[in-house]
């Protein structure tokens, strides 16, 4: 039975004007390699953010690992190894100075752990930070994330300003964790490539809400696109039911449905405004679009 | 190992594939064991369960098999059901072109149509 | 961890901790070169060390009262400049923490410099033959500098507390502070207490000081954002 490690209960974040998100209802499990997808400005950076405790929301509550996250931020943080989107550690602190000072903070900071991460980051330890380059300074951050072990990982784009090289070596870090006693990493990535081959939970974002959370496995199995040829260029009388985008240009009817039923042939091949279908898969990437086309045509 | 997650085929599905065409050409050698999980999945930079996946896809093929905590071995076809030189091509052989087939996306309906009628031909030609 | 944060804290601020400690060194030394140059000694009863010593503290204790309300401007103002406030926030450090470092790098720079001011005015008395009573009144003014130096002190950390760069910071202290004390004058003048100016000044100096910390305090622990 996996426990439930993340739990966002009608999460609300109002900045100034702005809604950055809206009542958002969210429960990651133990085990779960979570994919955190939307376009900018969604409101992923704010969700994390707000997830480990860093801001305080303005309506909801955020549980992590049973505990309210404002009350007993400094108890779930010994806990949560976190890498925001560009990671600002002291610039006047050596690699060493930051392990140090880290080390002093975290409870099960693990020196061994942290010094073999230093040298398979190729980590200069008397380098101070300013004088690294952006990809090294997302290590560094990375090993502070890591090296206390923690149950909890949570990264902010974390493959931002890295090259592919480099990207390549944080994957491999990143399907290995749960065998580090990391029970639950949760990421946002506009690389949907690389969400593709790491997540096995994908949850969609789109201007402050939250569109869908699903198994990596339903999301790419159940999500199928329906092309309808209509026999006139007109539309059935009736609404299909879950349609997650729909757009018709001349006598084709494309239809993305989510979770996708094998009577919706049926029905569709039975009405007299279509003469054809056919279903296809699709991958992540235009899931995610068609997800997003979605909402916006739903106004 | 190439894996393309633009492809609306399951990387599982990839993985396996591979991994098929691997162990029926001879990379991976009747007895010899796979990579382990965890191997696989950071050489490729794949998450683990998807890895699993596809280990288990080939098990039930009955291509490879779980031994007692070592990993996953290739089956031994010839240990198992001793059969002659020319049974043993054919079981390859035919092995190869369906998943050949199926890589090319022929569906399995059509494939199993295809086997049928070659099947019919062939054999009722034995006959005469 | 507060030991970690304290040294971090020691080394960000290190620029004006030197200042800090060149500004002692050359108020004596430029006393004893004074002194040494233009005989004005004997004005003073104890010679050249009354003359070094105390007229040595009074100019240490005034530097050490910028220092001290620059070092309060810079404290917290300074990690949000350079965006390192974040990195603290998602540590689990509470900020209660993050403040009593700072809170202590300040009163300990304090103290130690008061006490060596303090205690080399006793040594000189002592070596001089001074009377109690000359003693009592330099320790007097010292402690109204001193108040002086809280009030400015509080005012630049609620500056510290509130704004986002040190160099804003230090701009309301520098503006801030000179104003408070016209507006005290004013206030004296329109009133006319002048009898009474030193109570009024240094009671609000203490006022402010402690208004400025509790108030920056409290904003900075509650902040919706690092």
């Amino acid at each position: 039975m996996t426990t439930t490690l993340v739990e966002l209960s009608d999460l609300s974040m109002r900045y100034a004007a702005q809604l950055a998100l809206d009542s958002l209802n969210l429960t990651i499990k133990s085990g779960a390699v979570l994919g955190l997808l939307g376009p900018n400005g969604a409101g992923k950076s704010t969700c994390l953010r707000l997830l480990v405790g860093i801001m305080r929301a303005s309506g909801g509550q955020v549980r992590v690992f049973g505990k309210d996250v404002i009350a007993n931020g400094t108890a779930v943080r010994q806990h949560i190894g976190y890498v925001p989107e560009n990671p600002q550690l002291y610039p006047w602190m050596t690699v060493a100075e930051v392990m140090r000072f880290a080390s002093a903070a975290y409870q099960n900071w693990s020196s061994s752990l942290a010094d073999d991460l230093c040298r398979t980051f190729e980590l200069p330890k008397d380098r101070r930070i300013k004088q690294l380059s952006q990809g090294m300074k997302v290590k560094a951050a990375l090993l502070v994330a890591l090296a206390h072990r923690p149950r909890l990982l949570v990264l902010d784009e974390p493959m931002s300003g890295l090259d592919p090289l480099a990207r390549d070596e944080l994957m491999e870090i990143f399907v290995d964790l749960k065998h580090q006693e990391t029970e639950c990493v949760i990421f946002s990535s506009h690389h949907i490539d690389d969400v593709t081959r790491i997540a096995d939970e994908i949850a969609i974002l789109n201007e402050g809400r939250l569109l869908v959370h699903e198994s990596m496995e339903a999301m790419l199995l159940d999500t199928k696109r329906i092309e309808a040829v209509l026999v006139d260029g007109r539309l059935p009388g009736f609404d299909l039911p879950q349609v997650v985008w729909q757009y018709v240009n001349r006598r084709q009817w494309s239809v993305t449905v989510h979770p996708f039923d094998s009577s919706l042939i049926n029905t569709l091949n039975a009405s007299d405004a279509i003469s054809s279908t056919s279903v296809e898969d699709l991958s992540l990437e235009q899931i995610f679009k068609d997800w997003i086309k979605g909402t916006k045509t739903q106004c | 190992m190439i894996i393309d997650p633009q492809s609306s085929k399951p990387i599982f599905e990839q993985i396996a594939n591979q991994l098929r065409r691997q162990i029926l050409s001879g990379v991976f050698k009747p007895n010899e064991s796979l990579p382990s999980l965890r191997r696989l999945a950071k050489e490729i930079r794949v998450n683990t369960n998807t890895v699993q996946r596809a280990y288990d896809e080939l098990s039930r093929e009955g291509l490879v098999e779980a031994r007692r905590g070592a990993g996953l071995f290739v089956i031994d076809a010839d240990a198992n059901s001793p059969s002659t030189k020319s049974e043993d091509r054919l079981s390859k052989e035919l092995q190869k072109a369906i998943a050949r087939a199926v890589e090319a996306s022929v569906s399995p309906q059509r494939i199993r149509g295809i086997f049928r009628d070659a099947l019919e031909v062939q054999l009722s030609k034995a006959q005469k | 961890m507060l030991r970690t944060l304290l040294w971090k804290d020691v080394r960000l601020n290190i620029v004006v901790l030197r200042l800090a400690a060149i500004l002692v060194v050359v108020s004596y030394a430029g006393m004893a070169i004074q002194g040494v140059t233009s005989g004005i000694e004997g004005q003073f009863r104890g010679g050249l060390i009354q003359m070094i010593i105390w007229g040595g503290s009074a100019m240490s204790h005034t530097c050490l009262q910028f220092s001290l309300a620059t070092l309060s401007a810079n404290l917290i103002a300074s990690e949000r400049a350079d965006c390192s406030a974040e990195f603290l926030t998602y540590l689990p450090i509470t900020r209660k923490e993050v403040l009593y470092s700072k809170g202590l790098l300040l009163l300990g720079t304090c103290a130690v410099a008061s006490t060596v001011h303090f205690v080399g005015m006793l040594g000189a008395a002592w070596l001089s033959d001074l009377p109690l009573n000359d003693l009592a009144n330099l320790a007097i003014g010292l402690l109204f500098i001193s108040a002086a130096g809280w009030g400015a002190c509080g005012i630049g950390w609620f500056a510290s507390c509130y704004m986002n760069s040190n160099s804003t910071s230090l701009l309301t202290l520098i503006v801030g502070f000179p104003a408070v004390n016209v507006a005290l004058w004013t206030v004296v003048r329109f009133f006319q207490l002048e009898d009474r100016s030193n109570a009024i000044f240094v009671s609000a100096w203490i006022g402010i000081g402690i208004a400025g910390f509790i108030w920056g305090t409290h904003h900075f622990v509650n902040r919706i954002e690092p």
